[in-house]
This record gives C-alpha cells, sequence and structure tokens, in this order.
C-alpha cells in the first residue's frame, strides 16, 4: 500500500512536469492549428536557458523564470513573425517539414554551441534535494516543478477566459473567419499565441533542467511525450493537456516501477492506441483532430 | 455613404466578380440579389476584407477602403454577418455576444448594445449560457445577427440570412431586420430569398456572373417582368401569396 | 503502343525521363571507378528507390508516413538474421522481409489509417520508434548481439560483391524496378484513385473509390520496397544494430527528397534524392570543419527555406514558372495566396 502511494504522488508530480511540458505544444496546436515538431527543441532551450542562467549568475530557474519567460516569448513572437508566418496556410506537409527542418538546426545549434555533453544543476543545498511528506520521498525540485506547473495553469486558464484578449485567442481556435469579422486581428492573435505557448515551453524547459539531464537532442525524448499528453488530454483543451499530463505521468509511475524497459515503449503504443481509438482524448472536442485553419 | 466601383475579385486564379458597381446610401436598406454562383457572398467577402479585391474602388464616407484587413473595417463600423452563421460553437450565446465588442469602436458601448440585442430578441437572454453549436438554426441566426449589431455597425451586411431556415422562422428574422432597420441602421442584405428580401429594402441591385445586370427600387424590381419570371415565378400579373 | 496506351496514360515527356534515368544507372557505374563516388552513387540510387517507394503512398495516395524506417529495419533484420542463422541467400530473405513488413503494415494500417494528415504522421512516427524499442526489448527473451554481422565473402547468390560497382547496378537496378511500378501505378487507373484519395477522401469516397484497399495497396507497395531497400543496405553494409537501421532519419529523409524534387510525381523522389545526399556531403565539406553539426545547422535552416518557397519541390516550381512565361503579362503579376489576399 505504501508502495502504491509512493508511485501515486511520484507520478503525479511527473504528471505536472509532463503537463507543463506539452502545454506549449497544445496551445499553438489549438489556434494556429500547427503541430510543432520543433516543440522538443524549444524545451531543450529552456533547459539550456535555465542551466546557463544559474552557472553564470547564480540564479537559479525558479527566480530566473520570470526572465526566461519574456526572453522566450519573445523568441515564440520572432518563431512566428520570422517562419510560421509563411506557412499558416500552406499544407500541412509544408508545416510539418518547416518545423521538422528547424528542429534539425536547433538541435545542431546547440551541438555547435553547447557541445553534446549532458548537464544539469543543483538548485537546492545538500540534503535539500528530497522532500519528507508523510513518509513519502518526494523531489523537492519536482515538488517546485509541479506548482510551477499548476500556477501556469491556472494564470492561462485565467487569462484565456476573463480577458478580451484570451477569449480573442479561443475565438481563433474555434472559427478563424468569424474571429476575423468581430474585429479580431488574427496576425495580431498569431503572434501573442506563439508568443505565449513558446514562453511557457521555455519556462517548463528551465525549471525541469535541476530534474533531468540537458543535452541537445533531449527534445526528442521530451517532445513525443508531449504529443501524448496533448493527444492523450484532449487536442486544444487546456484542462485537457494537464489532466493528460498526470494521467500519463502516473502510468508511467506504475508501468516503470515493474517493467523500466517498456517505460519508452508506453508512450507509443498509447499513442499509436489513442489515435485510433479516441483521437480526441480525454476531454477534447470530436473532430478537433480533423480541424484545419478554415 | 458606401460607394463601390469596378470592384474585381475572385480566389486565386479563379475570378468572380467583373466589375461590381454599387451605391448604399446612409439609413437605406439595399438588397443584393442573384442565383447561385452569381458572386454576391464573394462581394460582401471582398467588401468586409476577407479577400482582398483585385481591381476597383471601395469608398466609405469618401474614404478609401478597399483591400483594408477585416479588423480595419470593422473598426471603421463595416460589419459582416456570415454565411452559415459561423457562431463560435464552445462558446455560450452571451460570449459569443461579448466577443463582438471587441474592437475599439465597439468596446465602450458593449453594456448598451446588449440591452438593445436582448430588447430584439429576448430568447438570447433566455438562452444567454447555452452553447453556440448546440443551437437551432434560427437561433443561431438571431445571435449572428445580433453579433453584428453588438459591434456597432455603421453599415451592417447579411449574408443570406435565409438560407436552410423554416419559413416560420424566416419570417421572424426578416421582421427583425425590419426592426433593425427603422433604427436607421444602414443595412446591405444578400439573399437568394428575393421576395424577402425585396419587401425589406428599399433598393437592389441583381447580379449575375459577376456583374450587375439590374437595379432600382423595391418596387421598380418587383414590377419587372424578368425578376418577376426568373427569381419570384411569377406571370406578368400574377400577385404573391 | 497503342493497347498499352489503353491502360496507361503515356506521355512524351516520359520518354526524355526514361532515357536519363537508364543513361545514369546502367552508364554510370560502368565509367566511374573512383570508389568515394561510387559509394555516392550507391547511396544515391538506393535512397532514390526508398524515396520513390515512400511517395506510392506518402505522396501519390497522400498519406504522408513518418514510420517508414519500421520496413527498412524489417528487411534489413529479416534478411540478415535469415542469412546468418539460417543460411538463407538473401535475394529470398529480401522476399522475407518484405513479406514482414507487409505483415507490419498490416497490422498498422487498421488504427493508423482511421487518421488524417499530422496524426497519421505521429501515429506512423510512433510505430518507427515503437517497433525498434520493441526490437531491443526483445533481446531480453531472444538470445541475439546488439549488432550483426555479415561476413563479407562475395558471391553473388549472398548478394554480396567484390566491386563496389556491383553494388552501384545492384541499387541502380533496384531504383528501375522501384521507378517502373510507380510509373506504371501513376499513369494507371490505380493512380487515378491514389490521386483522388489524396485530394479529398470524402469526395472519393463519394465517388465510389474503395478508399481502405486502395491505400492499403499502396501502403502494402510502399513497405515492400522499403524493405528490400533495407535488406540491401545491410548486404552493402555488412552491420546492422537497431539504431543504425531503425534510426529515425530515414523516416524523416525519404519524405524529404520526395518533397524536394517533388512530392507526388514520379520523378520527384528521384530527383530529390540526388540532390539532397551531395547537399549533406558538401555542407559537410565546408562547414563540419568549424564545429561537429554545423552543416546540419545549414542544412535545416535550407530545409526550411525549399519548403517553404518551393511546396511541390523542384518540379512543381519549374512546372509553375513555365506556367506562368507561358501566360506572360496577361493579367499582371498578382501575387495574391490562396485566400485572395496580397
Amino acid at each position: 500500500m505504501q508502495l502504491v502511494l509512493q508511485l501515486l504522488m511520484s507520478g503525479i508530480l511527473l504528471g505536472g512536469v509532463y503537463a507543463l511540458a506539452a502545454l506549449g505544444l497544445n496551445m499553438i496546436f489549438g489556434v494556429a492549428k500547427i503541430v510543432n515538431f520543433a516543440h522538443g527543441e524549444f524545451l531543450m532551450l529552456g533547459m539550456y536557458a535555465g542551466f546557463w542562467l544559474m552557472v553564470l549568475t547564480g540564479i537559479n530557474p525558479y527566480w530566473g523564470s520570470p526572465l526566461i519567460a519574456v526572453v522566450f516569448f519573445v523568441l515564440g513572437m520572432a518563431f512566428y513573425w520570422g517562419i510560421m508566418r509563411f506557412t499558416i496556410y500552406s499544407t500541412e506537409l509544408t508545416q510539418v517539414f518547416t518545423t521538422l527542418g528547424l528542429s534539425i538546426a536547433l538541435q545542431n545549434l546547440a551541438l555547435v554551441l553547447f557541445s553534446a555533453d549532458y548537464r544539469t544543476i543543483q538548485t537546492m543545498p545538500d540534503g535539500m534535494s528530497s522532500l519528507q511528506f508523510l513518509g513519502f520521498h518526494l523531489s523537492t525540485d519536482r515538488v517546485i516543478a509541479f506548482f510551477f506547473a499548476m500556477a501556469i495553469f491556472a494564470g492561462l486558464i485565467l487569462f484565456l477566459k476573463r480577458t478580451f484578449t484570451g477569449r480573442a485567442i479561443e475565438a481563433v481556435s474555434q472559427d478563424l473567419m468569424a474571429a476575423r469579422l468581430m474585429g479580431i486581428d488574427t496576425q495580431k492573435i498569431f503572434l501573442i499565441t506563439f508568443g505565449l505557448g513558446i514562453s511557457i515551453t521555455g519556462v517548463a524547459g528551465a525549471v525541469l533542467v535541476p530534474s533531468f539531464y540537458a543535452f541537445p537532442s533531449v527534445g526528442t525524448f521530451f517532445v513525443l511525450i508531449a504529443f501524448v499528453v496533448v493527444v492523450l488530454g484532449g487536442l486544444g483543451s487546456v484542462t485537457g493537456t494537464v489532466v493528460g499530463g498526470i494521467a500519463l505521468g502516473l502510468i508511467e509511475s506504475y508501468v516503470g516501477y515493474f517493467s523500466p524497459d517498456l517505460k519508452e515503449a508506453t508512450h507509443f503504443i498509447l499513442l499509436i492506441l489513442l489515435l485510433s481509438i479516441r483521437p480526441h482524448g480525454l476531454l477534447g472536442v470530436k473532430g478537433a483532430e480533423k480541424e484545419t485553419l478554415k | 455613404m458606401l460607394e463601390v466601383e469596378n470592384l474585381h475579385a475572385g480566389y486565386g486564379d479563379a475570378e468572380v466578380l467583373f466589375g461590381i458597381d454599387l451605391k448604399v446610401e446612409k439609413g437605406e436598406a439595399v438588397a443584393i440579389v442573384g442565383s447561385n454562383g452569381a458572386g454576391k457572398t464573394t462581394l460582401l467577402r471582398a467588401l468586409s476584407g476577407i479577400i482582398a479585391p483585385t481591381q476597383g474602388n471601395v469608398r466609405l464616407l469618401g474614404e478609401d477602403v478597399a483591400g483594408m484587413h477585416t479588423h480595419a473595417l470593422v473598426e471603421k463600423g463595416i460589419v459582416m454577418v456570415p454565411e452559415g452563421r459561423r457562431l463560435f460553437p464552445r462558446m455560450s450565446v452571451r460570449r459569443n455576444l461579448e466577443i463582438a465588442a471587441y474592437s475599439k469602436r465597439a468596446r465602450p458601448h458593449i453594456e448598451q448594445r446588449l440591452r438593445e440585442v436582448y430588447e430584439l430578441f429576448p430568447i438570447l437572454q433566455e438562452r444567454s449560457d447555452q452553447l453556440g453549436g448546440t443551437l437551432s438554426g434560427g437561433q443561431q441566426q438571431m445571435v449572428a445577427i445580433a453579433r453584428g449589431l453588438v459591434a456597432t455597425p455603421q453599415i451592417l451586411m447579411l449574408d443570406e440570412v435565409s438560407l436552410g431556415l423554416a419559413p416560420v422562422m424566416v419570417s421572424r428574422v426578416y421582421d427583425a431586420i425590419r426592426a433593425i432597420r427603422d433604427t436607421g441602421v444602414t443595412l446591405v442584405l444578400v439573399e437568394q430569398n428575393v421576395s424577402q428580401a425585396l419587401s425589406v429594402a428599399d433598393r437592389a441591385y441583381v447580379v449575375q456572373q459577376g456583374k450587375v445586370v439590374l437595379s432600382g427600387t423595391g418596387k421598380e424590381l418587383k414590377d419587372n417582368k424578368e425578376v418577376r419570371r426568373v427569381y419570384l415565378g411569377l406571370g406578368p400579373s400574377e400577385e404573391e401569396n | 503502343m497503342n493497347w498499352l496506351s489503353d491502360y496507361f496514360d503515356i506521355r512524351r515527356t516520359d520518354a526524355i525521363w526514361t532515357v536519363l534515368l537508364l543513361a545514369m544507372t546502367l552508364g554510370l557505374p560502368l565509367f566511374i571507378s573512383n570508389n568515394y563516388y561510387l559509394n555516392v552513387l550507391v547511396l544515391v540510387f538506393l535512397y532514390a528507390g526508398m524515396a520513390s517507394a515512400w511517395n506510392i503512398l506518402g505522396g501519390m495516395a497522400g498519406q504522408f508516413s513518418l514510420g517508414h524506417t519500421a520496413f527498412f529495419g524489417t528487411g534489413a533484420y529479416t534478411s540478415t538474421l535469415l542469412y546468418n542463422y539460417l543460411g538463407v541467400s538473401p535475394w529470398l530473405g529480401l522476399i522475407a522481409g518484405g513479406i514482414v513488413s507487409m505483415f507490419f503494415a498490416v497490422i498498422i494500417a487498421y488504427p493508423a489509417f482511421r487518421m488524417r494528415g499530422v496524426f497519421f504522421a505521429m501515429a506512423t512516427l510512433a510505430f518507427g520508434e515503437a517497433i525498434r524499442i520493441l526490437l531491443i526489448y526483445s533481446r531480453k527473451f531472444v538470445d541475439m548481439p546488439y549488432g550483426l554481422s555479415i561476413n563479407w565473402e562475395p558471391g553473388f547468390s549472398r548478394m554480396i560483391f567484390e566491386e563496389r560497382s556491383s553494388y552501384a547496378f545492384l541499387t541502380g537496378g533496384f531504383l528501375l524496378i522501384v521507378t517502373l511500378v510507380a510509373y506504371g501505378l501513376s499513369r494507371s487507373y490505380i493512380g487515378t484513385y491514389l490521386r483522388a484519395i489524396r485530394d479529398s477522401e470524402e469526395a472519393a469516397v463519394a465517388a465510389g473509390v474503395p478508399m481502405r484497399r486502395y491505400k492499403m495497396i499502396a501502403l502494402l507497395i510502399s513497405a515492400f520496397f522499403t524493405s528490400a531497400g533495407g535488406t540491401i543496405l545491410a548486404q552493402y553494409v555488412l552491420y546492422i544494430e537497431p539504431t543504425s537501421v531503425f534510426s529515425i532519419n530515414y523516416s524523416i529523409d525519404l519524405p524529404l527528397m520526395s518533397l524536394i524534387g517533388g512530392i507526388g510525381t514520379v520523378a520527384g523522389p528521384i530527383l530529390g534524392a540526388v540532390i539532397a545526399l551531395p547537399l549533406r556531403d558538401v555542407l559537410l565539406e565546408l562547414f563540419g570543419g568549424a564545429a561537429a553539426g554545423m552543416h546540419l545547422v545549414i542544412y535545416g535552416v535550407l530545409l526550411m527555406v525549399i519548403v517553404i518557397i518551393l511546396p511541390d519541390g523542384l518540379i512543381g516550381g519549374v512546372k509553375s514558372l513555365l506556367r506562368r512565361l507561358q501566360r506572360g503579362q496577361t493579367s499582371g503579376n498578382r501575387t495574391t495566396d490562396k485566400r485572395g489576399r496580397k
């Protein structure tokens, strides 16, 4: 029983982290209907950002996250304005390969700039790296990352539901032409969405680097997880991403205990199963998987 | 108030409008009729910025607005209610209405506009929390028109509002349109349902294959032999029922 | 030619392409003796053939798969295992590998074909990775070394050759066969069905096209030939391991080459392979010295640029250039996009 609960707790914590990693992907997909295959690379860049911030200035990524959020927001806007803007009305194939090309470029850029060494940082003073909570061992960093995830998620929901800009984003994600007719400047919305999506992803990476190693191709590991989370939770649904993330965390926690080798395979098999049986995931909208930008 | 001169527009290589000329005066209700594929919807799309004209001029109160983006046109007061309603399916009726006040022009007046449309369409207030995608066709049309009004238009363009609606709903929608016209809003109606359109319009244009082929007051067109034969299915001296 | 043209839509320009192709595959290996260039030739022909095979499913039928490495690796492993442990000739192993690949294809088809576009791509991507992981995992139950080596004993029946030019003829022949198949499909009624499915599945179904059957046909042919490519590579390199033959790079390279050359066309994938492979090498020469991976940064950027500027690949770009020259200045230089906006 103790074991079951321990696995439960670490599963939830892991799930929160996964959800955070996937949130940006879901946002961009929900609004622009583009699957960003370079998503993992932005996460990777966030991890390096957190790493270098700590190494060069001593500020840990938790305190440094606002700065990282701003930098990555600008990066996200640049990503849209410089690249994705030209593919918004292109075929899916074009969009996939544009983001794949970026993925290749970014991975290798990281290789050139940072070398292939594995990097991580220690944020907690010795002895504080894990907490004791009701007799369970929890990694402090993962707990903090979990709270970051929840805070970002709550903030995002509030933004989307309570502000006019947030509602405009929702409108664009539901019907682009109608949104334009309401007087919404869709270019601006895309800029903001990409900015927000990449910003969240950057912070996610920064907050993850204390618990996961950063290296140039770490993105490929995370992007698949992000895909699974997004599909599991529901395409285009923010709440769904959190639910999906936690669900995946739990599944991985339990499967991983019994068979560590199969952990990776579960992601893929889960993805295939989901896409074939219930592509709109747990909370998504039926038919979301067939939507294209109208 | 609105002047359209020699307007050409299309989709990529396919030209649909070949030189449209029309005028709309302030406070008027102008109908644009014609059969399917004549270019009526394309015309509204070109006027509302959804597509850019390839040639020609559009002037609003003397100002050149051809080719401007939709959101800029909405700020100027050119508002279109699109064909097929296009409500936001996963937003409530209230949210659908509120988002229509997004523009700087409309936002200060949002409360007043909401009151006005609730008075015009009481059912919207009853169902204000219902999701847009779950409403019936007629109800959606009312929300769509209400959205157009919330955007505080100088000129409101309605694209095929009667499409797909049961006759009784069509009458109700047109009663509302009459009420809107009576408050002084300038209207442009694109319609396949010619008799309803002519009943509420001051003037009308008949569009065929991308060109204006006939224009006149509502009464003139209703008496016109061609219009009667082709669009109303009536002989020269029959009465409509 | 008459009875042929009853069933196949043969065009004049096809003759030009055919001559070029034959000259390339039969002529070049004869005249080139430098081993480095022969190696390039072997790989270009192999990739061109596999890209063509991918194109049958991804370009003609419009189902763009990002999981073709599964078939490639399956072909490599099946023929190598049969050869190493049972002494079966790789020629037969090639067929066997193709059958196993087709079997996997059928399994993935049922879930995957229910999805469209990006989701089909994601599912196939996951599939490719899953097969690799399952293979590695299977070593827990079956005693098999991580990497498999093939002994170098030249012999035609063993598909191992002394001269590199023989390998070039082998892969050249492979390319010719796949091209013939692709050409035949494309110009026949099957090609028409596939294009219908690609352009609009709903319309195709409404028009009575047995969609599932033809998607499956495209998939099976595509899988078989990709798998054959895997066998051939294994016989060339004489060493395989999971990360090399199930590498995601194959899944990306094959669609990529089809895209660069002109997706959906018969010549496109070949053109794409001819350009992409040497390009990578050239980039490596130019930039690889500066820092490891620099050439791939340039490669990635070039990729993005090409894909955005030439969505229909080189062939598409040339065709639209010709069209614009033909039309001349009739309606001015209208640069409206799909939505009619400038």
